[in-house]
């Protein structure tokens, strides 16, 4: 009878708990806005004021959560919301809106931002609108950031030693040469200043943020548009595999990777010791002790070079503009995560809906893209800032570069709408497989594997044998 | 008289309620409870609904569909061209996972059982080296493959000491030899202390009267081992080995974390879970790992019934 007593209390009360901790959901009221945020390289200082300055004007709560493992939990998240907003890279919001878990922001897209005399469309930076939308013809997201990617530089080290920043790619490696040539010595004996400081081990892809732009040097905007397309020379899905043929449409492509071999594997003594091995945060320690020169970054490298490595620069940084190859068609900037998103479930009550689109429709705002610049350090959210004074904050070296690089040149992306890409988004892409070579042919020079023929010829094979499982994964027929 | 007091006295006697549930099995069911839902919703719910997902076609607003008539087989048929058409990616897949049976089998399993008896016989500082087997065993796989890369990289102790030799450790997991080997030994040191465990668990229930036995008639520690040990401890060395068979499918995360440059070196499951990863057509990969499972099952039970031939069935 005891354990009766004991027992049946205690199931009941496991049963409760279980039963409770199921509920994660927060009791949302008519004043609260929750939002959960990817957290990366753009710090958490710029949601913290812009949560403030908004809860300031509008009364309304604004809880939000940074978190580096959302991604995981995307798919459980939509079916169960805990909040009301998500920011994020690599958010499958083309998946969910198909199924119905995102909210149309028709309506949003359609109102006027506060302050600018525009609608919240107008106020999209170049290209956004376009990858915002289904074929359906809705909007279910608004892109996140706008990036900028490219070689970033210790700019006072420039100056001291008068290196100008190189417009071209000749010029490029000359000053690669100079710059070990002026054998500047560092606090380990017989070990001076290298041009340039990269991580094979963990971030190799960093490279992509300048072969890019002088794949878009190469072919123009349009070879990048027609890579994304994912469309054969009959603009057929079944014959997307095309894109990769390295003699025609991605000749180009393979053009700036062997301009990338010239420069990397060609010249072992322009990159740090064994780039091959170096983990990111050896290399931004690198960096921000004024052991190399130049880094491949994007736009999130003041924040997190300083963050990763614990270093505070003493010097001024900048992002150049990609030097120019031979027969360049003008300057590009390759739009470093412009596939990140900010999206609203479905799964919430309307008056949360509301709050969250107003919460947007407030970042497109003058006050609050000005800000996340300042505070996530030369990150610029994705929305046109020809409007927007940015005052002294263009006194920084960095800003004022990236600022220039996303106003002054074109900017290309490599986001596609086609259901087949973003469906099979972790096989399709421009290394095909997620397969870089960048570290590898480093290690192995003369390795043939690695050379631009091969590479290419790689890839269109690869693409040509596994298109069809990828049309079909995509709900498509051999035909269509 | 004395009838009727009996009589009396038994109906004034309370009747016991019969107990539906009596109270230890009450406990059994609450201690068993979550086991058993943890057992049939991850294991049997999830194989379940695989094999139902390898008989579906996936529809872009996240929904399956069944598969009917002429394409029931649509997914099988479609491994079979994906296997026609790469060839070399589907051998040096089938090459490295079963490389993983070579290395668990007849590498880690040998070490560990030899290991396993020094222990056993308990030499200088067994205890210790217990520890130190079984401590790979419970850090987590992450942890484990990055403290070993760091220490083989080139600024760790052993890649200056591989440099030294003329290896170029900072290329040790940039092509397919030199990353496989790397990944097979770091299997096998993470694998070893596991399979101690059970070993000297195994060990240490046999009766101390044979190996006494055995000392008075002046067997040889290794005859002793060969030949005592070996046979009374070989339904765990049995069970072991089918565990390293299994291997084959189920290492998986090993070489993405060590040589994620070298897809040559991914296995069966590295390739499902990269297929499952990222999206949402999830009825590829699960009717890849049903055909392997086709495959692979008989192979494993056949095994297993011949290895529980080699010695007679021993109770102690």
């Amino acid at each position: 009878m005891n354990k009766k007593i004991f027992i049946l209390p205690l199931v009941a009360t496991s049963l409760f708990l279980s039963l409770t901790a199921c509920d994660r959901t927060p009791k949302r009221g008519e004043n609260e806005l929750y939002i959960t945020v990817y957290d990366g390289g753009y710090g958490t200082d710029w949601i913290d004021q812009v949560s403030k300055d908004y809860e300031a004007k509008t009364g309304v709560k604004v809880v939000w959560t940074a978190d580096q493992s959302i991604l995981d939990r995307m798919d459980s998240e939509l079916e169960n919301p805990e909040s009301d907003i998500y920011m994020s890279h690599d958010i499958r919001w083309q998946e969910y809106a198909e199924a119905g878990q995102l909210e149309v922001l028709d309506d949003l897209y359609e109102s006027e931002v506060e302050g600018t005399g525009k609608t919240f469309k107008q106020r999209l930076c170049q290209g956004a609108e376009e990858v915002s939308k289904l074929e359906d013809g809705h909007y279910y997201k608004v892109c996140y950031t706008q990036g900028a990617g490219g070689l970033v530089y210790n700019k006072t080290m420039f100056d001291q030693n008068n290196w100008s920043v190189p417009q071209t790619y000749d010029q490029l490696v000359a000053l690669c040469e100079t710059i070990n040539n002026a054998h500047i010595p560092l606090d380990d004996p017989g070990q001076y200043v290298k041009p340039i400081g990269w991580s094979g081990a963990d971030r190799e892809y960093y490279w992509d943020y300048i072969l890019f732009e002088w794949w878009a040097q190469l072919g123009g905007a349009e070879a990048i548009n027609q890579y994304k397309a994912y469309l054969g020379d009959d603009g057929k899905y079944s014959t997307g595999y095309q894109v990769y043929n390295p003699s025609t449409n991605h000749e180009e492509f393979i053009q700036a990777y062997q301009y990338w071999r010239d420069l990397i594997v060609a010249n072992p003594t322009f990159s740090n010791t064994k780039p091959q091995d170096a983990k990111l945060f050896n290399v931004n320690s690198m960096f921000a002790s004024g052991q190399v020169a130049m880094i491949p970054y994007a736009q999130w490298a003041k924040y997190e070079i300083q963050q990763n490595s614990g270093i505070q620069f003493n010097f001024d940084i900048a992002m150049m503009k990609t030097p120019k190859v031979t027969g360049a068609k003008g300057d590009f900037n390759y739009n470093v995560g412009f596939g990140d998103s900010m999206v609203i479930p479905s799964n919430i009550p309307d008056s949360s809906k509301e709050n969250a689109k107003d919460f947007l429709r407030y970042l497109a705002g003058k006050e609050a893209c000005k800000t996340f610049v300042d505070k996530a350090r030369g990150a610029f959210l994705a929305f046109d800032y020809s409007i927007v004074d940015l005052g002294d904050l263009l006194n920084d070296t960095y800003i004022a570069s990236v600022y220039s690089k996303l106003t002054t040149c074109t900017n290309v992306n490599v986001c596609s709408m086609n259901p087949v890409a973003y469906i099979n988004s972790a096989s399709i892409m421009p290394w095909i497989g997620n397969t870089y070579y960048y570290s590898k042919a480093f290690a192995a020079p003369t390795n043939d594997a690695y050379s631009a023929t091969t590479v290419g010829n790689n890839i269109y094979t690869t693409a040509q044998n596994g298109w069809a499982s990828w049309v079909r994964l995509a709900g498509f027929g051999p035909n269509d | 008289m004395t009838r009727i007091v009996e009589q009396s006295n038994t109906t004034r006697r309370p009747r016991r309620k019969r107990r539906f549930l009596k109270a230890s099995t009450i406990f059994v069911i609450v201690m068993l409870a979550y086991s058993v839902l943890h057992f049939l919703l991850m294991w049997v719910g999830v194989n379940f609904n695989s094999i139902l997902l390898s008989f579906k076609s996936y529809n872009r607003n996240g929904t399956y569909s069944w598969l009917t008539g002429a394409r029931f087989f649509e997914n099988f048929e479609l491994i079979f061209t994906n296997i026609g058409k790469n060839v070399d990616n589907y051998q040096s897949m089938l090459f490295s996972s079963l490389a993983f049976f070579v290395v668990s089998c007849f590498v880690t399993l040998p070490i560990s059982l030899f290991f396993s008896y020094f222990i056993f016989k308990k030499i200088l500082a067994s205890g210790f080296f217990k520890v130190i087997f079984f401590l790979p065993s419970i850090i987590p796989l992450i942890i484990l493959t990055t403290i070993y890369s760091i220490t083989v990289g080139s600024n760790g102790p052993v890649g200056q000491l591989l440099n030294a030799m003329g290896i170029e450790s900072a290329n040790l997991f940039l092509t397919h030899t030199s990353s496989s080997w790397m990944i097979w030994i770091f299997c096998v040191w993470a694998g070893i202390g596991y399979d101690v465990i059970l070993l000297t668990a195994g060990m240490s229930r046999i009766p101390r009267d044979i190996l006494e036995s055995c000392k008075m008639d002046g067997v040889p520690s290794f005859w002793e081992f060969i030949r005592i040990v070996i046979p009374l401890t070989w339904s765990t060395v049995t069970t072991l080995f089918i565990f390293g068979m299994m291997s084959v499918f189920t290492v998986f995360l090993q070489p993405w974390y060590l040589a994620p440059k070298v897809n040559t070196t991914w296995t069966i499951g590295t390739n499902i879970y990269f297929a499952s990863k990222g999206g949402r057509a999830l009825n590829a990969p699960a009717a890849l790992g049903l055909f392997y499972s086709i495959i692979g099952a008989p192979i494993i039970v056949g095994t297993r019934a011949l290895l529980n031939k080699f010695f007679g069935e021993v109770s102690y």
